[in-house]
């Protein structure tokens, strides 16, 4: 990789927190048509079914409604408002405008609706309200001038010790099952998609048996070997291009097109994978510190560059 | 000092991380004591709580919902009609796997959950579509193990795990 397309350790969580910013907004967007349905009015799941899977003592974005005055404003609802307001400070966050408020905006409301009552969330909105963790707290050290150089690097350190972790304990969990070794796991997943499929894989490929047992060892592998991409070089490249191209995988034929653009944005960005740098310019650039340039005095025409240099005029 | 806190802060924050999922992993039982409660509303801030062992240690039945209205030319929906976005879709499914976890004879305490849950889905629907009645019906697809080549080829087939019946 050309060295001038590294990014410096203190712009990997701003950047980060950038595309996560945008990549939440276009989620809630997409939920937007059935928001008063599964969080609103909506007469969609009773009362106590939604209560089953609310966290003890906590306040969500149903029990919040529950206690607000019955409201409708054009067909819209109090549920619309909040998820504008979702949407305006993952916007926020993109175009990095009052990062630190936006940040805090969202995480609180990505708590409400998706963390505190997990009755429509799957995997993806975990490690969403990680990733706005991770980049809030960095945030805080910064805004108060603490996150120097150093401090910047140990932001990103402890960002890629959490996708090791998160990789390390989702490969752990399917090692210890035969199904992932013998293929068995593999073939379910790309039968049953939890969402329609982009590419759906037909079921007279049951018989490539070898294949779906190679490409369940592979993503074991890769997931388990997560911990190599700390060693710098090609190593890095080749594993982190191989999660993405697991991730697209996922997407194409899963339909978890959320869940693969988040780990998709996560790795580029934790790892500097040259991709970042092919479509992210216009966010990496300004976001760069300037590197403190050498100052050289300019050379004039009464300078006596003949060899004793300015000695003569000493004399 | 602020960065041996920062450090110390990171430590607790990566052990909780792995402690969740072994747990998780190895079935251990959760009990923390009451002073540790606090421990939950950080991982819940963290986003921790989920855990990471996506589809391990191996793939769970996709559970599916279907309605059929009876009358006139009896109709049926494969999905579910009030839910519009591809993502509130996917959430809905996420839901029926979460609540259909009873299937697993560790969780068989969920039964009565997801009837409920069915219950109060069908229950709606009625509200907002003609019928003389509804039946909605939590199906999974039953995917049959691989064969080598020169074995015969089974094909997928639906199961029902359970039907209410609206009328």
């Amino acid at each position: 990789m050309n060295k001038e397309e590294q990014l410096s350790a203190d712009t990997i969580i701003p950047i980060m927190a950038r595309g996560l910013g945008l990549l939440l907004a276009i989620d809630m967007w997409r939920l937007w048509p059935d928001l008063s349905m599964l969080f609103g009015q909506g007469t969609f799941l009773d009362e106590h079914s939604i209560s089953w899977q609310q966290r003890p003592d906590t306040l969500s974005i149903h029990t919040l409604i529950a206690n607000l005055p019955e409201y409708t404003l054009a067909s819209l609802e109090w549920i619309h408002f909040f998820g504008l307001l979702y949407i305006i400070c993952g916007l926020a966050l993109f175009f990095d405008h009052y990062r630190s408020a936006a940040m805090l905006g969202l995480i609180i409301l990505h708590y409400l609706f998706f963390i505190a009552n997990y009755t429509w969330s799957y995997g993806a909105d975990y490690l969403a309200q990680t990733g706005l963790f991770t980049g809030f707290i960095c945030c805080c050290f910064g805004s108060r001038g603490l996150l120097h150089q150093r401090w910047a690097r140990l932001g990103s350190t402890v960002f890629r010790l959490q996708l090791t972790v998160v990789y390390f304990f989702a490969g752990l969990g399917k090692a210890i099952g035969p199904t992932w070794w013998n293929g068995e796991a593999m073939w379910k997943a790309l039968q049953q998609p939890l969402s329609p499929a982009l590419v759906t894989i037909p079921q007279s490929a049951q018989q490539l048996a070898t294949l779906w047992v190679g490409l369940g060892i592979a993503t074991l592998l890769l997931e388990l070997g997560y911990g190599l991409l700390w060693i710098k070089g090609r190593v890095r490249i080749y594993i982190s291009t191989g999660i993405i191209l697991m991730h697209l995988g996922i997407a194409l034929t899963m339909g978890l097109i959320h869940f693969s653009c988040l780990m998709i944005w996560y790795n580029l960005c934790a790892w500097d994978h040259p991709l970042l740098h092919r479509i992210a310019k216009p966010i990496i650039k300004p976001l760069e510190t300037t590197e403190p340039t050498l100052q050289v005095r300019p050379a004039t025409a009464d300078l006596n560059t003949k060899e004793g240099g300015n000695n003569k005029h000493v004399k | 000092m602020l960065r041996l806190i920062f450090a110390l802060g990171c430590a607790i924050h990566i052990c909780m991380a792995s402690a969740y999922n072994l747990r998780i992993i190895f079935k251990l039982p959760d009990r923390l004591p009451e002073i540790f409660g606090f421990a939950y509303l950080y991982q819940d801030l963290a986003g921790l709580s989920g855990g990471y062992t996506f589809y391990g240690p191996s793939v769970g039945m996709q559970i599916q919902l279907e309605y059929i209205q009876y009358q006139k030319g009896n109709a049926t929906l494969t999905s579910e009609p009030r839910i519009q976005s591809t993502t509130g879709k996917l959430r809905l499914n996420s839901y029926l796997q979460l609540g259909s976890s009873f299937v697993d004879s560790s969780q068989s305490y969920l039964q009565d959950q997801a009837r409920a849950s069915i219950r109060s889905l069908t229950g709606g629907l009625s509200e907002i579509m003609a019928a003389d009645s509804i039946s909605c019906r939590l199906i999974t697809k039953y995917i049959p193990a691989l064969v080598q080549k020169g074995e015969p080829h089974l094909s997928s087939q639906y199961i029902i795990l359970f039907e209410y019946i609206k009328n």
